[in-house]
């Protein structure tokens, strides 16, 4: 049995990985909505894959649904979410001996990734990265991170407050004197 | 805290509270220093648009209700701010810096003045290799990296290592030669043209015997030689710093070093013991063969007997200096002379002149009225240092230096007389005066031409 569970557990075997996705566990928000999602999807979040070991797996799946009690965890941020793990539950794992951190870092999107987290409702995606930091699931804050980068890029202070909705809380001469500091990297615009 | 959602109203949009109190954080992950921004959602009906509001405000129109069943503490509202769920403001530092770490230098650059937040994130510590990988790619040209302020450890020499492969153009690192960094300084070594040597740190043989080093600071002249072959590992430096002991004398090894780095153009000796009267003149015998010679620094303890010669010795030797530095420390009374030596400096263009007592009394003893005659016509840059000389030496200055344009002084006492000769100094730019004690003068705005 121990032998078993074991087997079960690990996270390489990918038939295993892709057997205990079949397995549908419930996920609450914190609105009260209750979301179904597979065993090995859901535990790409941290906070889950936690809960479901201490819990044990039987338990996950025959009681209650794991409530999300943090308030960014809306109805509409869990269902993205279940979409972008039910999208990438299968990928490869992050092998650290030959995977550069840099070069993950460099790494453009994916084009799905891209049509995933471009919303137009600014809230939404930020109720999405919040959840998904939340929920300690590293992939998708980084998705969501490199998604507000390249937003930012190339745009003006004003800009990037405008879009972002951003409160300047620096007084005029505060600002003057950062800019004064940091004038040549806007001689080159 | 329960913060109830009020009835759907039409355009309703979502609020964010926050509170201070750490109890009420839940959600983001934070490590301490962020301030929770607490997560509790409000409902209520505004028009969009508008900023971040003290929930007060909010709870007094009639959308929002608002209940604290914890313990009613009003402080606790006064606390709370409202940050819209659509503003990047929502989001605690933590979550702020993990997602601007994705953002390129100049981005980084350019968005520092968006909010307090931003500044404070924008170049966080935890993502500064990333950073400096950053600087490797986007600043290729790089031909100089110092790193002497620094106190080198396994991670800063991996990123010294990346800047190389990165780094086309790099010629020179300069680095600080700590006990441990012995491999690492070896990796590096064709690149390493400048080096500091603590005292305690051996440095072997292959590390120092490098023919690009120019620039070396150690802290005896001993350990330019190999232990074994007594071989001088250091040669054609241009700048050398050592701490100067009795014994090099005798050991010749002073001599030997300058034989081999007749090239040097900066040297800088700091002494730890008085100097007898013989050691000074070997000593300054041997000064006197560096001819190229552009900078000196003495810092000496000395007996003053022999000390006017021997500065003479090396003025006259060591034609080219343009720059000297002397820290002067007796325990005997300083002899006009040996201020009068300096005379034979003959192009010297920058004085810094300490002169010290490791013994409180000495001045009092020997109160003296120094006329410094500066020397040659050349000297731009002057500082005195001069404790608690009596001050007229600025009597002459206009006649010996008319081309003087920084002035620095350090006296106990000046006197009117002395202030208004500064007036009569026509290439004066900067005057610096350093004293604790110019109590009853009046020191007025001279109109220097």
């Amino acid at each position: 049995m121990a032998d078993n569970a074991d087997h079960i557990d690990g996270d390489d075997n990918e038939d295993v990985r892709a057997q205990q996705n079949l397995i549908k566990i419930k996920l609450k928000s914190s609105e009260g909505g209750i979301y179904e999602c597979g065993l090995t999807a859901a535990k790409m979040s941290d906070l889950v894959k936690n809960m479901v070991e201490s819990l044990g797996t039987d338990a996950v799946v025959t009681t209650e649904p794991i409530i999300l009690g943090n308030e960014a965890v809306t109805d509409a941020a869990l269902k993205k979410i279940i979409e972008w793990v039910e999208f990438h539950w299968d990928d490869p794992p992050v092998d650290h001996d030959f995977e550069d951190e840099k070069d993950r870092r460099n790494e453009e999107l994916s084009h799905w990734d891209k049509q995933f987290i471009d919303v137009d409702d600014q809230a939404l995606l930020f109720d999405v990265i919040a959840a998904a930091n939340y929920m300690d699931i590293k992939g998708l804050v980084e998705v969501g991170a490199k998604h507000i980068c390249s937003k930012i890029r190339g745009k003006s202070c004003q800009e990037v407050r405008e879009m972002l909705k951003i409160t300047n809380d620096f007084t005029a001469e505060e600002e003057d004197a950062i800019h004064k500091e940091n004038a040549w990297i806007y001689a080159k615009d | 805290m329960i913060v109830r959602q009020c009835p759907t109203q039409t355009h309703k949009r979502h609020l964010w509270a926050t509170l201070s109190s750490p109890r009420c954080l839940r959600g983001l992950t934070t490590t301490g220093h962020t301030l929770g921004r607490c997560l509790a959602p409000l409902v209520c009906g505004q028009s969009p648009g508008f900023d971040p509001i003290p929930v007060a405000g909010v709870s007094g129109g009639t959308t929002t209700s608002l209940e604290t069943t914890d313990d009613g503490n009003e402080d606790n509202i006064q606390h709370l701010k409202i940050y819209a769920k659509d503003s990047l403001d929502r989001f605690g530092d933590d979550l702020f810096c993990i997602l601007l770490s994705y953002l390129s230098l100049e981005d980084r650059f350019r968005c520092e003045c968006v909010s307090k937040q931003f500044q404070r994130t924008v170049f966080d510590s935890e993502t500064m290799t990333q950073t400096m990988e950053t600087f490797a790619i986007k600043c290729p040209n790089i031909e100089t990296i110092d790193c002497r302020g620094m106190i080198l450890n396994e991670q800063t020499f991996i990123l010294l290592d990346t800047l190389r492969d990165n780094c086309q153009h790099l010629r020179e690192i300069y680095v600080r030669f700590g006990s441990t960094s012995d491999e690492w300084t070896q990796l590096l070594q064709p690149l390493i043209t400048r080096m500091i040597i603590d005292w305690q740190s051996d440095p072997k043989e292959s590390i120092i015997n490098n023919h690009r080093l120019s620039h070396l600071s150690i802290s005896s002249i001993d350990k330019v030689f190999d232990n074994t072959s007594g071989q001088l590992m250091a040669k054609n430096l241009l700048t050398f710093e050592f701490t100067f002991k009795g014994n090099d004398i005798n050991s010749q090894l002073l001599s030997r070093f300058v034989a081999d780095n007749q090239s040097l153009r900066c040297l800088v000796v700091n002494t730890i013991i008085f100097l007898g009267q013989n050691s000074v003149r070997i000593f300054a015998d041997q000064l006197s063969r560096l001819t190229q010679l552009r900078e000196l620094t003495l810092d000496l303890w000395h007996y003053d007997n022999s000390l006017a010669d021997s500065l003479r010795t090396i003025g006259v030797n060591c034609k080219q200096l343009k720059r000297l530095s002397l820290v002067l420390k007796t325990n005997e009374g300083l002899g006009v002379q040996t201020l009068d030596s300096l005379q034979s400096f003959r192009r010297l263009k920058r004085l810094d002149l300490t002169l010290g007592s490791n013994q409180y009394w000495f001045w009092g003893r020997s109160r003296q009225k120094f006329n410094i005659s500066v020397p040659g016509l050349k000297i731009m840059h002057l500082s005195l240092n001069l404790q608690q000389i009596v001050c007229n030496l600025l009597n002459n200055y206009q006649n010996h230096s008319p081309l003087l344009q920084c002035l620095s002084n350090g006296c106990q006492n000046y006197g009117t007389e002395c202030l208004s000769h500064l007036s009569r100094l026509p290439a004066l730019q900067t005057l610096d005066f350093w004293t604790t004690d110019l109590r009853n003068h009046y020191t007025r705005d001279h109109n220097f031409q």
